[in-house]
C-alpha cells in the first residue's frame, strides 16, 4: 500500500466512493423502478382493467338485467328499445373487449379474458337467435331463450367478469406487495450502505491522510534538512571561493615572478650561448694557430734533420782529415825511427819529418777541433730537434686541449640551447599557469555566484518546506531559526565573494574567462516552482 | 837483418839518454827507445796462431816476414779494448837470446805518439815497488812535459817471457818464416 503514489491512493478511495455510490444509486434506482413499476402496473393496467371489467360487468348485468325485463310481458315498443338498450350495452362490452385486449396482464389473465370473450360472443349470437325469436314468436320460445339460454350465458360473462376482476385485484394486491417489499428492503438496505459507504469514506481519508501525511512530513523535514545543509554546503563553497581567489592571486602574482626570473634566465643562457660560440669560434682559430705550429715545427724538423746531415757528411770528411792527419803523423813517426837510426846521417831528415809531423799534429788537431765544432753543431742540432719535437709534441697537446676546450664549448653551447629550449618550454608551462590561475580566478567566481545560488535554493526550499509544513500543520520555526542563521552566514559570505570578484576581474586578461554569471552556473527557475506550489497549495 | 843496427849498442843499462818512441795504453804513456824500432804500421788482419798465451795473437805478413805479434794490454794483464783505427802495431827487432838473430816482432798499442829526445836528466830511475818482478820491464820513468812515462825495456818482454824461443821452436811460425 505504501508503494502507491498519492494520485493512486486518491484514485483509489475516489474508485471506492464512487462504487459504493454507485453501487447504493443503483440498489435505489432499482427499488425505484420496482416501485414504479407496481405503481403503474396499478395505475395503468389493473386500475383500467377493473374499471374496463366493471363496465363489461355492469354492462352484462344491464343486458341480464334489460333481457329479463324484455321477456316479461311488455310492449313491443318497449321490448324493442330494451333491446336497442341491449345491443347498445353489448357494443359496450364489445368495445370494452377490445379496449380491454390491450390490458391483458398474464396468461391467466388472457384465459380469463378468453373465456369473457367466448362467453361474450356466445351472448351476442345468442341474443342474435333470440332476436329472431321475438320477431317470429312472441311467447314462449323467446322466454324460454331468454331464461334458459341467454341469462345462464350473461350469468356466466358476469362470473367470469368477476373471476377476472378478482385477478386483477389478486395483481394488484402482488403488485403492493412486491412494491411493499421493495420499498421496506430499501428502507432496510440503503441507510446500511450509506453507512458503510459513510464509514468506507472516513477510512480511506484517514488511511490516505496518515499516509501522505506521514510521508509529506518525512519529505519536509528532509527538505528542511537538505535545505540547511546546502545552506551550509553553500557557505563552505563560497569560503572555498575565496580561498581559491586569493590562492589564485597568490599563484598569478608568483607566475609573474616566475616569468620574470625566466627572463633574466633566458637572457643569460642567450649570453651564455653567444659566449660559447664566441669560444669555440676563438678555440678553432688557436686550433688552427696549433696546427700551422705543429706543421712549421714539422718543417724546422725536415731543417734540422738536414743540417744533421750535412753536419754528419762533414764530420766524415773531417774523420778522412784526421786519418789522413794520423797517418801523416805516423809515416813522420817512421820517418823520424828511420833518422834516428841513421844517427848524425839522419839529422836533417829528423827535423823534415819533425816538420812533417808537426804538420800533420797542427792538421790532426785543427781536424779535432772541427770535429769537435761539428759535433757541437750535431748536438746543438740534435737538441735542437729534441726541443723542436718537444715544441711539437706541446703544440699537439695544444691543439689536442684546444680541440677538448672545443669539444667542451660546443657542449656548453648545446647544453644552453637545450637549458634555452628547456627555459621555452617552462616559459609555455608559466603561460598555461598563468591562464589556469585564470580560469581557476573565474572559477571562483563562479562559485561564489554558484554559492549565492545554492543559497537562495536552499532559502527557496526553506519556504517549500515551510509551505509545505503548514500545509502539514507541523510546526517548522526550529528549522526556520537554524536557517535563518546559515541564511545570514551564506550572506555575508556571498556578498565577500562578490567584493573579490573585481579584484581577480584585474587579475584576468582580456583574452581569458568571460565573465561569470550566475545564471550560468546554476539555472534556476525559482519563478516557476513557486507559482507551482503556490497552485498547488491554492 | 839490418846487420849495423844489431852492432850498435842500442840500449846501453848506463847510458838511457837518447830519442825515445812513445805510445799509450789504457791511459798511461809508454815510451821504448827509437833505436829498437823497426817501424810503426797500422792495424792489418792478424792470422791467429794455436797453443799460443792469450797475449799473442798471431802473425801477420809484413812485406814478406812473418811477425809475431803480442798485445801489450793482455801482456800487462790490462782489460782487453777493440782495435781501433788508432791502434798501431809497433814493429821492433829483438835479438835472439844468444844475441846471435835478430827477430822481428810486433807489439799492438792504443796509439803511437811521437818521437821524443830523452836526456839523462829527463830519466827517472826506476820507483821502488818492493816486488822485483814488477819492474823487470822498467827502464826508468820520464816526466817531460808534465806527464809520467814509462820507459819500457821491450826486448826483454819478449825476450824474457821466452816468446822469442816459443815462436822460434813453434813449427808453425817456423814453417812461415
Amino acid at each position: 500500500m505504501n508503494k502507491l503514489t498519492i494520485q493512486n491512493r486518491i484514485i483509489l478511495t475516489m474508485s471506492l466512493v464512487v462504487i459504493l455510490t454507485i453501487s447504493i444509486s443503483a440498489y435505489a434506482l432499482r427499488s425505484v423502478f420496482v416501485l414504479n413499476k407496481s405503481v403503474a402496473d396499478v395505475a395503468e393496467n389493473t386500475v383500467p382493467s377493473l374499471k374496463v371489467l366493471y363496465d363489461i360487468k355492469s354492462d352484462a348485468q344491464a343486458e341480464i338485467g334489460s333481457l329479463a325485463l324484455s321477456a316479461t310481458g311488455i310492449s313491443p315498443e318497449a321490448r324493442q328499445k330494451l333491446l336497442t338498450e341491449n345491443a347498445s350495452a353489448s357494443a359496450d362490452i364489445e368495445v370494452n373487449l377490445k379496449k380491454y385486449d390491450a390490458l391483458v396482464s398474464d396468461e391467466e389473465d388472457r384465459r380469463l379474458f378468453s373465456e369473457i370473450e367466448r362467453l361474450n360472443k356466445a351472448l351476442v349470437a345468442s341474443v342474435s337467435k333470440s332476436q329472431a325469436t321475438i320477431a317470429s314468436d312472441q311467447s314462449g320460445d323467446y322466454l324460454r331463450a331468454i331464461t334458459q339460454e341467454i341469462v345462464p350465458i350473461s350469468e356466466s360473462l358476469v362470473a367470469a367478469t368477476e373471476a377476472d376482476i378478482a385477478h386483477n385485484i389478486k395483481l394488484s394486491t402482488k403488485s403492493s406487495a412486491e412494491a411493499k417489499a421493495s420499498a421496506d428492503s430499501a428502507n432496510f438496505y440503503l441507510p446500511f450502505g450509506v453507512a458503510l459507504t459513510i464509514l468506507v469514506v472516513i477510512g480511506m481519508a484517514v488511511w490516505l491522510i496518515r499516509s501522505t501525511n506521514g510521508a509529506l512530513g518525512m519529505i519536509s523535514t528532509n527538505l528542511g534538512e537538505g535545505a540547511r545543509q546546502t545552506a551550509s554546503a553553500a557557505g563552505q563553497v563560497a569560503s572555498s571561493s575565496h580561498a581559491l581567489s586569493q590562492g589564485a592571486a597568490d599563484q598569478a602574482s608568483a607566475v609573474e615572478e616566475t616569468s620574470a626570473s625566466l627572463e633574466e634566465i633566458s637572457t643569460m643562457i642567450r649570453s651564455t650561448a653567444d659566449n660559447a660560440r664566441k669560444a669555440k669560434d676563438l678555440a678553432g682559430e688557436a686550433r688552427a694557430v696549433a696546427d700551422e705550429g705543429t706543421q712549421t715545427m714539422s718543417d724546422m724538423n725536415e731543417a734540422m734533420s738536414a743540417i744533421d746531415a750535412s753536419s754528419a757528411e762533414v764530420a766524415k770528411i773531417v774523420k778522412n782529415i784526421d786519418e789522413i792527419a794520423f797517418q801523416t803523423n805516423i809515416l813522420a813517426l817512421n820517418a823520424a825511427v828511420e833518422a834516428a837510426r841513421a844517427g848524425q846521417a839522419g839529422a836533417g831528415f829528423a827535423v823534415v819529418a819533425d816538420e812533417v809531423r808537426s804538420l800533420a799534429q797542427r792538421s790532426a788537431a785543427a781536424a779535432k777541433e772541427t770535429a769537435e765544432k761539428i759535433d757541437a753543431a750535431i748536438s746543438n742540432s740534435r737538441r735542437g730537434s729534441a726541443c723542436t719535437a718537444m715544441v711539437g709534441e706541446s703544440l699537439n697537446k695544444i691543439s689536442a686541449r684546444i680541440a677538448a676546450t672545443d669539444q667542451l664549448v660546443g657542449d656548453i653551447a648545446a647544453a644552453a640551447s637545450e637549458q634555452a629550449l628547456g627555459i621555452s618550454q617552462i616559459s609555455i608551462a608559466i603561460n598555461q599557469m598563468d591562464s589556469i590561475s585564470q580560469a581557476n580566478s573565474a572559477t571562483a567566481q563562479q562559485s561564489a555566484a554558484a554559492a549565492e545560488q545554492l543559497d537562495a535554493q536552499a532559502g527557496v526550499m526553506h519556504e517549500l518546506v515551510r509551505r509545505l509544513d503548514a500545509l502539514l500543520g507541523r510546526n517548522s520555526d526550529e528549522a526556520s531559526e537554524r536557517y535563518g542563521h546559515s541564511a545570514q552566514r551564506s550572506g555575508k559570505v556571498a556578498s565577500r565573494a562578490v567584493i573579490r570578484a573585481p579584484q581577480m576581474a584585474i587579475l584576468r586578461k582580456p583574452h581569458a574567462a568571460r565573465p561569470a554569471a550566475a545564471s550560468d552556473a546554476i539555472p534556476m527557475p525559482a519563478d516557476e516552482m513557486t507559482d507551482g506550489f503556490r497552485s498547488f497549495s491554492a | 837483418m839490418n846487420h849495423s843496427l844489431t852492432a850498435s849498442p842500442v840500449v846501453a843499462s848506463s847510458d838511457l839518454e837518447g830519442r825515445y818512441l812513445t805510445f799509450t795504453l789504457g791511459g798511461d804513456n809508454y815510451a821504448i827507445p827509437v833505436m829498437n824500432v823497426r817501424e810503426i804500421i797500422h792495424m792489418c788482419p792478424i792470422t791467429p796462431v794455436r797453443r799460443m798465451p792469450d797475449y799473442v795473437k798471431g802473425v801477420i805478413n809484413l812485406r814478406g816476414s812473418v811477425i809475431v805479434v803480442i798485445d801489450l794490454r793482455l801482456k800487462f794483464a790490462m782489460s782487453p779494448t777493440d782495435y781501433n783505427e788508432r791502434t798501431c802495431i809497433i814493429v821492433v827487432h829483438v835479438r835472439g837470446a844468444g844475441g846471435e838473430r835478430d827477430t822481428l816482432m810486433g807489439a799492438i798499442v792504443d796509439t803511437v805518439e811521437e818521437v821524443v829526445m830523452l836526456s839523462d836528466g829527463d830519466i827517472g830511475p826506476t820507483p821502488d815497488f818492493g816486488v822485483p818482478h814488477d819492474t823487470q820491464y822498467m827502464l826508468g820513468v820520464s816526466t817531460v812535459n808534465g806527464s809520467v812515462k814509462t820507459l819500457l825495456d821491450i826486448e826483454r818482454i819478449f825476450r824474457e817471457e821466452g816468446v822469442v824461443e816459443l815462436i822460434a821452436a813453434d813449427p808453425n811460425i817456423a814453417n812461415l818464416t
